[in-house]
């Protein structure tokens, strides 16, 4: 899809290599809302999917919803945990990856809890999924990472 | 179609009413500074040769209880008896309203 003059630009990144956390930071708070676009897996080729984790602005505190539907009845939520639960990534064949989109909605306001939506499909397993997060927080949000795996949290797992 | 946090996942529709239904938002168990993520399309909305439709995903991640906890997947179709642009759109709660610091975007997309 044309993006169009909509949406504005911010930052991407490629990974070179394996990396287990990506960061987006300094996030400018001038936009109404923003949108993530990314494809993704996981590196380990057939050793099982991983929750990929979101948290804003460093916040690992037991401050994140999430309400999630994987292929239908299999919905869910996750709450008091200390990062937004999102998709496995694809994981079954080295040059299939996923396809999302997140978006974060009125990231910059200090006044209500931030709410974010992820769409994801992995074509190898045909898997469609749809994450709702809430982050407990009023702060503007100016940093995302993006985490495979917090190593101090594998019991998340 | 609405899917639960408990598991539960329903459909509903209507027909013939004087609205498109287009979703669901944070009703009063949700704590005050929860609000509901949701994006609704608007396809092809300048034509006047087709009837209107609309998709929506929304949902909620709200604190407790698995009824706060849903995600919503909707369509509706808009078919007056003369077609025309949509040029005005009114969004409206049943039976309440908007809380403060509730927010709305509309954007057009080129493509």
């Amino acid at each position: 899809m044309a993006a169009g003059a909509t949406y504005t630009p911010i930052a991407t990144q490629t990974l070179s290599s394996n990396q287990n956390t990506v960061t987006f930071s300094s996030i400018s708070g001038i936009y109404t809302d923003l949108v993530l676009i990314a494809t993704r897996k996981y590196s380990n080729v057939g050793t099982g999917a991983e929750n990929t984790f979101i948290r804003f602005n460093s916040d690992s505190g037991a401050n994140y919803n999430t309400t999630y539907l994987i292929n239908g009845p299999g919905a869910g939520l996750i709450n008091n945990a200390n990062s937004l639960y999102t998709s496995a990534g694809g994981n079954e064949v080295v040059q299939r990856f996923s396809v999302d989109v997140w978006n974060f909605m009125n990231y910059s306001n200090t006044t209500t809890y931030k709410t974010s939506m992820l769409r994801m499909h992995v074509g190898t397993t045909n898997m469609l999924q749809e994450w709702i997060g809430i982050w407990n927080n009023t702060s503007a949000i100016n940093r995302i990472d993006i985490c495979l795996l917090y190593t101090s949290d594998a019991a998340d797992e | 179609m609405n899917a639960r946090g408990d598991g539960l996942v329903y459909a509903t529709g209507n027909t013939g009413v004087g609205y498109s239904r287009i979703g669901l938002i944070a009703g009063g168990t949700m704590s005050a500074n929860n609000f509901v993520p949701g994006i609704i399309d608007i396809l092809d909305y300048t034509s006047t040769t087709k009837n209107k439709t609309t998709r929506t995903i929304a949902g909620s991640a709200g604190q407790g209880t698995s009824t706060n906890n849903d995600i919503l997947f909707g369509s509706s179709l808009y078919f007056p008896p003369t077609i025309a642009a949509i040029s005005t759109i009114d969004l409206n709660v049943s039976g309440a309203n908007f809380a403060q610091y509730s927010s709305f975007a509309l954007y057009g997309i080129q493509g």
